[in-house]
């Protein structure tokens, strides 16, 4: 597949740790840190991400587009693309712009990349590694 | 059984992982895209298994160029219980999740751990399961309601064997025993790994937290 990179179980066991500590940074940053702590849900989501897409189709997105990442999860996990796109979405704000994430923005990022971190362990449980 | 290997329930052969890898997802696979997933299968065995399946009618195959290509025929009326197969991973957290709802608030957390929830199950897995209770009985008194809850985990653990063949063990803390462990190793692999049936696994991390700062702290 184009735009994509072959995984074994070493980069889905490496690369699920990698989401679960995110993901756990951020809520311990969240309250003190918002755009910090959205930043790691960002990176929890597309590690996750990597990770369902590993064991359901063997690869994981390379492209280096949003779109890219997005339209393979869909094809492995459909449903789990819009937490996806959601945290995406909100990548920039939470790291690149001079603009404080709310509140709001910030409990969206801690669900959508917590589904994807339930989805992903779910995922590895179903298969194996 | 074996949780990750759900066809297993019903063949022993490649033929069951083979479809669980094209029961998983709508796409297309070639024969080195399931060997990459299933890793320890041959290409062989795999083309093998394909030929047989697309004989049944439930593979679609197609050529494209000199890439031959597979994917359920989920028109198939074998495919509604081939799809059912495949997700019994996930059917087996839902029937726990819906069975732990009947508990009401005694239960704080539950999650599944070990090797049911890290996919590295053998046949005779015991499934593990760490369950906290909203308090401790012996310090309220509440004998009834201890009673109730040792019924329910009593129930729990046979109910698991009865869905899946496998021994149920059932991990228990109070709430106060929770932050007194937080350090062993054991709830730092639920925090992990856990696949969370019941409450919430931010939940579980807050009660672990301050003495898991405290720990760090201490070896810095």
């Amino acid at each position: 597949m184009a735009g994509t990179r072959e995984c074994n179980s070493v980069v889905i066991a490496g690369r699920l740790s990698k989401a679960i500590e995110f993901f756990d940074a951020a809520e311990h940053l969240e309250d003190d840190m918002p755009n910090a702590a959205g930043d790691l849900f960002v990176d929890a989501g597309i590690a996750a991400s990597d990770v369902i897409c590993c064991v359901r189709l063997g690869v994981h997105s390379s492209s280096g587009t949003h779109s890219g990442a997005v339209s393979l999860l869909e094809t492995a996990d459909k449903g789990s693309e819009t937490h996806l796109n959601t945290l995406l979405g909100l990548k920039n704000k939470a790291a690149y712009t001079h603009q404080a994430l709310s509140n709001t923005e910030r409990k969206k990022m801690n669900r959508a990349a917590s589904h994807l971190v339930e989805a992903a362990k779910r995922a590895v449980a179903s298969a194996g590694q | 059984m074996q949780l990750n290997r759900p066809f297993a329930t019903v063949t022993p052969t490649l033929d069951g992982d083979v479809l669980a890898v094209l029961a998983a997802s709508e796409v297309t696979f070639t024969i080195t895209q399931i060997r990459r997933i299933l890793t320890t299968a041959s290409g062989e065995g795999i083309r093998k298994v394909l030929t047989r399946l697309t004989a049944q009618g439930v593979v679609l195959h197609d050529q494209i160029g000199r890439t031959n290509t597979y994917r359920l025929n989920t028109e198939h009326l074998a495919a509604e219980p081939i799809l059912a197969l495949s997700r019994l991973n996930a059917t087996f957290l839902e029937r726990l999740q819906t069975h732990l709802e009947g508990w009401g608030e005694a239960l704080k957390y539950a999650a599944v751990f070990g090797s049911a929830a890290t996919g590295r199950m053998a046949l005779d897995s015991d499934i593990d399961v760490l369950l906290v209770r909203a308090c401790d009985p012996g310090h309220d008194g509440r004998q009834e309601d201890s009673a109730v809850w040792e019924q329910q985990v009593t129930e729990l653990a046979g109910s698991i064997t009865a869905w899946t063949g496998n021994d149920g063990r059932v991990i228990e803390y109070t709430e106060d025993e929770l932050r007194a462990a937080a350090g062993e190793p054991l709830l730092r692999e639920v925090a992990r790994q856990g696949l969370t049936v019941a409450g919430t696994r931010a939940w579980l991390n807050r009660q672990l937290r301050p003495i898991g700062k405290a720990a760090t702290a201490r070896r810095t």
